[in-house]
């Protein structure tokens, strides 16, 4: 890849044109040119690859990227196509990590880069334009996360062999030794940037803790979840159900969120939680946290800031390449003998990987 | 905590899984990408040659030591072809309460055992459950154990669900004396009420099947004390990474990895030896992986749900 000069009012002049800009105000975006440069890649040259620092978002002018998985025993598998006008790793610009999968260019292609370090620091200054922004992103995150989970569902085949059990039962209050101190709060992971125990009792507005036991739902299937569930100890089992089958999506401990796609976009939920371990979580509502999504408020913006890190880590969580699994408890060891015995003797125990 | 790297498939010099990747399991004694504890404790490995004498023997060699000045490991590493190997680097607190000695350095071989086993985890408050476990083992394996690890009573714990705990064993069968294993752990700490975060990843192979658990307890409870668990966030859930293929080695480029292919190689480790991990899958929380020789010469890998 190599990078070109870039004239002043250049760089935000081809943000405006990408609708997650449009509308925003142009000292905003004339602010963030300072954090961008020029690329051009050639034909078959990689933008990035599955595996690098993810710490950018790429907007194409010209030219198209081929999107593909890098696979083991060197393979890959193409994932989709980015034309003029498209964007590409804007969920790096709300949170760091590493790149899931890898850019080729398919054509000449050329464009501009923006950092997350601008974007930040953008959004830290709190203009309207900026909490704008910032809303618009995690509404588009939880998009590809609704679509994310979507495409697993799709992919997934009724297996009656999957699946477990779980009940539905009423969370009860946290015993008060369960609650979570302001220390322990104040380690969790989305508190991490609040400034003081104030601007996180504000956030959470006197939300109580409840407990839940293990094998329980909190998030039952086919259903439209009210509150946004923070996890504060144990953790939640986010899963895609289709008929007996199902695949984790999510593991969710201490400092994270539950129900962002259902709570965010007013949809159904396309995934079920249940409790993996014993949980004290708090329930926020979700008419308070969509409020917050667009309350300049410094409270209301790191809580905002912290509700979107999650949603990216979610689907990062929900794209990471892993296989799936059936239930091996004894008991379930001892009754799927004769289907092992079974595959065994028709030679169909192939790789088992998604 | 600790990290392990293990291999099953076609034979591979040594020194390609433990030296020259930039992710290699000896650099992660010093440089782990995944976790802030440095692995102090020791260096050990097992390691099965199909050629050697007695195959199904494994060549051993621990050390109390950190491995990465060790020069006698680094010549073996570049002389040596195993067609499986387990390894670990052995992570303890700084602290002069923890007991650091050879006794202690995983993998655990007993005599006369046909399969060898490390962990990467830490049972939180083991002491109050240990005498517990004696229970449930059988008393020549209780003899065997020399240290203080929770490690090595996990591995009597695990021998002890087997039929004849020194006979040649199949996957099954020590697949269902881990969960069993694990059952029984679980049933001692509720009863004790031991209710804190703690990481069980076993490995265990005996040169032609391997087991990986990625698994805890009581994951989301941390420790209410100041010990490093209680600070530890970011990497909460211990981790398990595989990759498959024809051949892990050096690749054209100078990269190691996995070579295209029908699956007949596979590596699992904590985390991936390489910086670049295009081609590492990780192994889901709550799972066992499962590889086994499949009929046609390859492997079979399959991933299992632990309740």
């Amino acid at each position: 890849m190599s990078a070109g000069a870039r004239k002043a009012g250049e760089g935000w002049g081809a943000l405006s044109a990408v609708p997650l800009f449009a509308g925003i105000p142009a000292a905003d975006l004339e602010r963030l040119e300072h954090f961008m440069a020029r690329f051009e890649v050639a034909a078959g040259e990689r933008l990035f690859g599955q595996g690098d620092d993810a710490s950018c978002m790429y907007v194409v002018e010209s030219g198209s990227l081929e999107i593909r998985a890098e696979l083991t025993g060197g393979k890959s598998k193409a994932l989709a196509r980015t034309e003029a006008d498209g964007l590409l790793g804007e969920i790096s610009l709300l949170v760091g990590g590493t790149r899931t999968a890898t850019a080729v260019a398919c054509e000449p292609t050329s464009g501009w880069v923006l950092y997350r370090s601008g974007f930040q620091m953008l959004r830290l200054d709190g203009t309207p334009g900026s909490v704008e922004l910032m809303a618009r992103l995690t509404e588009l995150a939880v998009k590809r996360l609704r679509d994310r989970y979507e495409a697993i569902a799709a992919d997934l085949v009724s297996d009656a062999t999957a699946g477990e059990e779980v009940a539905m039962r009423a969370p009860t209050v946290a015993a008060a030794r369960e609650l979570a101190s302001a220390e322990y709060v104040r380690g969790l992971l989305c508190f991490r940037d609040f400034h003081d125990d104030e601007q996180i009792a504000a956030a959470l507005g006197g939300a109580k803790p409840v407990e839940l036991e293990r094998g329980a739902y909190a998030v039952e299937p086919d259903s439209t979840p009210r509150d946004l569930l923070l996890v504060l100890r144990g953790a939640l089992d986010v899963s895609v159900r289709k008929g007996a089958a199902a695949q984790r999506v999510r593991l969710a401990g201490p400092g994270r969120f539950v129900g962002h796609v259902g709570v965010l976009d007013g949809g159904s939920s396309p995934v079920v939680a249940h409790t993996r371990e014993r949980v004290v979580m708090v329930e926020l509502p979700g008419e308070r946290v969509r409020a917050m999504l667009r309350d300049p408020s410094a409270p209301a913006r790191r809580f905002s800031a912290a509700v979107a890190e999650d949603v990216a880590r979610a689907l990062r969580q929900a794209e990471r390449p892993m296989a799936r699994t059936w239930a091996a408890s004894a008991t379930q060891l001892e009754q799927r003998r004769p289907d092992l015995d079974e595959r065994q003797r028709q030679g169909s125990g192939a790789l088992m990987l998604s | 905590m600790c990290r392990f790297a293990a291999y099953l498939g076609e034979p591979v010099l040594i020194e390609d899984l433990l030296f020259e990747p930039d992710g290699a399991l000896v650099r992660q004694a010093v440089d782990s990408e995944l976790m802030t504890l440095l692995n102090l404790g020791g260096f050990g490995l097992a390691a099965w040659d199909r050629a050697s004498p007695d195959p199904r023997r494994p060549l051993t060699y621990r050390v109390p030591t950190i491995p990465n000045f060790d020069r006698n490991l680094r010549a073996l590493a570049g002389k040596v072809r195993a067609g499986a190997l387990v390894a670990h680097v052995r992570g303890v607190i700084y602290d002069s309460r923890q007991s650091v000695g050879l006794h202690n350095v995983h993998p655990f071989v007993f005599d006369g055992a046909s399969f060898a086993l490390a962990q990467n985890g830490d049972l939180y408050d083991f002491s109050r459950i240990r005498y517990d476990l004696l229970a449930h083992l059988d008393p020549r394996l209780a003899a065997l154990i020399e240290g203080t690890t929770d490690t090595e009573w996990v591995y009597a714990l695990v021998l002890s669900q087997l039929e004849d705990p020194f006979a040649p064993v199949e996957a099954e069968q020590a697949a269902l004396a881990v969960v069993r294993s694990l059952e029984i752990l679980r049933e001692l700490r509720t009863r004790r009420g031991i209710a804190t975060q703690s990481p069980v990843n076993l490995v265990l192979t005996d040169g032609t099947w391997m087991l990986a658990t990625r698994y805890a307890y009581d994951y989301g409870w941390y420790p209410e004390d100041d010990s490093f668990f209680a600070g530890e966030r970011e990497h909460d859930f211990t981790s398990l990474w595989y990759t498959v293929g024809g051949h892990f080695g050096r690749r054209d480029d100078g990269s190691f990895g996995m070579a295209d292919g029908p699956p007949t190689s596979a590596v699992v480790a904590s985390e991936p030896l390489t910086k670049h991990t295009a081609g590492w899958l990780e192994a889901p929380e709550y799972s066992m992986l499962m590889l086994t020789p499949s009929a046609g010469g390859g492997l079979t890998i399959e991933t299992r749900e632990l309740a």
